[in-house]
């Protein structure tokens, strides 16, 4: 590990995608991800890569899509509308099995929002932005230092099951400074892709790279096979953080920079003698449904804290299952909530509810 | 700290806290009996910016300068005409909290030939924990580069090596003693070391002159000091925790 830095997480993020072997990154800017852009426009000719601005998101995703097709590691980034404009991209990126990274440093939507923090995104990455049965795997960090391993991380997964990954985080994340390390050694010896289209000297079958299949039982073939693989990603690669569960009674499911908010809200409640805990999803798909759920038998209720008007809370409810209540609270368009709101939220099902 | 030019110029790399220093500098003016304008020229920082202070630095007799209204959350460059008037009155303090780098200090730029005609200081801040400004040549090609885009010339520097929460009096140590290599290679005037105010006992022997500083722009977790509260409860939930584990982890 190199000495420590402190960077923001836009930064770091970059620095890290650097030293997973990351050389092509293609980009639009837009607040609050643009420190990215910024530093990779910096970093890239220092290492030999390139950083490309688009004329747009779309061009964006779609030159992801060609450089990931030659077998390159390759990565594109925006904030939420940004990341709508490259859905279709996305979904020609899934069906063609092509690995590559994209980060969301999401703000508030709808629309063209505001340029402060949100998570109104999570299900637009987790059940498909665009069209067609396909799968994101999301990582979703609540650190700096989280960011930097959770990117070496997702360049890692995207070659191993050939899918594209979602880093999703969000505008505070990505803007706020803390000490980062990064690992020493810049990746050298990438795995093989011998499916790449890397120019055909009649050596090997020619590698063809599409998403169009108009035979129906073809097409229906490639989804079974596209659905194994996201079956064997959701039991091999399912990841999530527990803070004092063990005894809750109140478990606070949140996610990114809310989880680091509940801890705070949570320890304030065990210093009052509540016995509350945190569930913290890593992987947004998969969902870690089995060990949320494992929490029923001991916890009385589970608090959902998201930073949009209710979208996670649908997953906690599937991963419960109807064996205890599962209550929300919420702030969108830019607010964040405090650890003093949560801490409310938690003191209410604690001391019993007062609303029905 | 004592500044003898009214006009006091921020600058220098991304991140490398001149917003915080800005904000306590001219807290301190405050204190002191100056009457003080902040002048937030930072157009290019999303979040974390000194105008997010406006209401809390009004109460206490400072006028922030920053656009007015919705325009405060834009990711627009607004320049606000005030600027001009408060670099003209000979009354006025004046901090100016700067964008990082080249592209944040290019809107100083446009105010150069109103500052040449008075006296100013222009400091730039330097966090050697900061990605490029490590060491030596870092720091003078973030001076060449600023000193081009705002055509003014730098008057000092202030050593703010740290990292945040993990600071220690060894790492303010270790980045003070690049700052005044770079101080003598580019002779600049080391103005001023900003420490954290709770480590300042700690570093009383050190000959440079130091600035305590409270920091300001927390991430809402941090609002609550942890040493003021009493975390039995959660040691003890903490060691359940690790005797009788849940699940293990992935």
């Amino acid at each position: 590990m190199s000495e420590k830095l402190l960077m923001k997480g836009n930064e770091a993020l970059g620095e890290a995608a650097v030293r997973a072997g990351c050389r092509l990154y293609f980009a639009y800017p837009i607040t609050p991800q643009s420190e990215l852009p910024e530093y990779l426009s910096r970093r890239m000719p220092e290492v030999g890569g390139v950083f490309l601005q688009a004329e747009s998101e779309i061009a964006a995703i779609n030159m992801v899509y060609g450089a990931s097709g030659a077998g390159a590691r390759v990565m594109t980034s925006s904030s939420s509308p940004g990341i709508s404009l490259k859905q279709e991209g996305l979904s020609y990126i899934a069906g063609a099995e092509l690995p590559c990274v994209i980060v969301n440093m999401a703000r508030g939507g709808p629309g063209l929002g505001s340029i402060q923090p949100s998570q109104s995104d999570y299900l637009q990455a987790t059940k498909g932005g665009g069209h067609g049965d396909y799968r994101l795997i999301v990582l979703a960090p609540a650190s700096v230092q989280e960011i930097v391993d959770l990117t070496t991380l997702a360049f890692d997964l995207a070659d191993k099951y050939r899918n594209p990954v979602m880093i999703m985080g969000d505008g505070l994340l990505g803007q706020m400074m803390e000490p980062v390390t990064f690992p020493d050694e810049v990746k050298k010896d990438l795995p093989p892709k011998p499916w790449a289209t890397t120019g055909w000297k009649k050596d090997r079958p020619k590698n063809i790279i599409n998403s169009l299949e108009l035979q129906p039982e073809r097409l229906e073939e490639h989804n079974r096979h596209l659905q194994e693989k996201y079956a064997r990603i959701a039991r091999e690669e399912t990841r999530w953080e527990e803070y004092l569960t063990q005894d809750a009674e109140v478990v606070v499911v949140a996610y990114g920079t809310v989880a680091r908010i509940a801890r705070s809200a949570v320890e304030a409640a065990r210093e009052k003698g509540i016995k509350a805990g945190l569930f913290r999803p890593i992987t947004l798909w998969p969902y870690p449904y089995d060990a949320l759920g494992r929490l029923a038998e001991t916890a009385k209720n589970f608090l959902t804290v998201e930073m949009n008007c209710g979208q996670m809370v649908e997953d906690v409810r599937l991963a419960v299952n109807g064996q205890r209540p599962v209550y929300f609270y919420g702030r969108s368009g830019g607010m964040v909530p405090t650890p003093e709101e949560v801490s409310a939220e938690i003191e209410k099902l604690a001391y019993g509810r007062c609303e029905a | 700290m004592k500044i003898r030019e009214r006009i006091v110029i921020f600058a220098g790399a991304f991140g490398s806290g001149k917003t915080e220093i800005a904000l306590n500098y001219a807290l301190h003016a405050a204190r002191n009996g100056q009457k003080v304008a902040l002048v937030d020229l930072d157009i290019v920082s999303p979040y974390f910016r000194s105008r997010d202070m406006a209401e809390e630095l009004a109460a206490k007799g400072i006028e922030v300068i920053a656009p007015a209204g919705e325009l405060a959350q834009a990711d627009l460059p607004v320049i606000v005409p005030r600027i001009h008037g408060a670099l003209a009155d000979p009354e006025l303090t004046v901090v100016v909290d700067v964008g990082g780098d080249d592209p944040g200090a290019t809107a100083l730029g446009q105010f150069s030939d109103e500052l040449k005609k008075q006296k100013y200081a222009m400091l730039l801040v330097i966090n050697t924990c900061r990605p490029f400004t490590q060491d030596v040549a870092g720091i003078a090609q973030m001076r060449e580069v600023i000193e081009r885009a705002t055509h003014l010339k730098a008057t000092g520097l202030i050593a703010n090596t740290n990292l945040a929460a993990e600071t220690t009096p060894g790492i303010i140590r270790t980045g003070l003693t690049v700052v005044q290599e770079a101080s003598r290679n580019l002779g600049l005037p080391l103005v001023a070391a900003a420490v954290r105010a709770d480590l300042a006992p700690q570093l009383e022997d050190l000959k440079t002159h130091l600035f305590p500083i409270e920091i300001i722009l927390q991430p809402p977790w941090f609002r609550r000091k942890v040493m003021n509260r009493d975390r039995r409860a959660i040691i003890l939930a903490r060691e359940n925790q690790e005797k009788h584990p849940h699940q293990e982890q992935e």
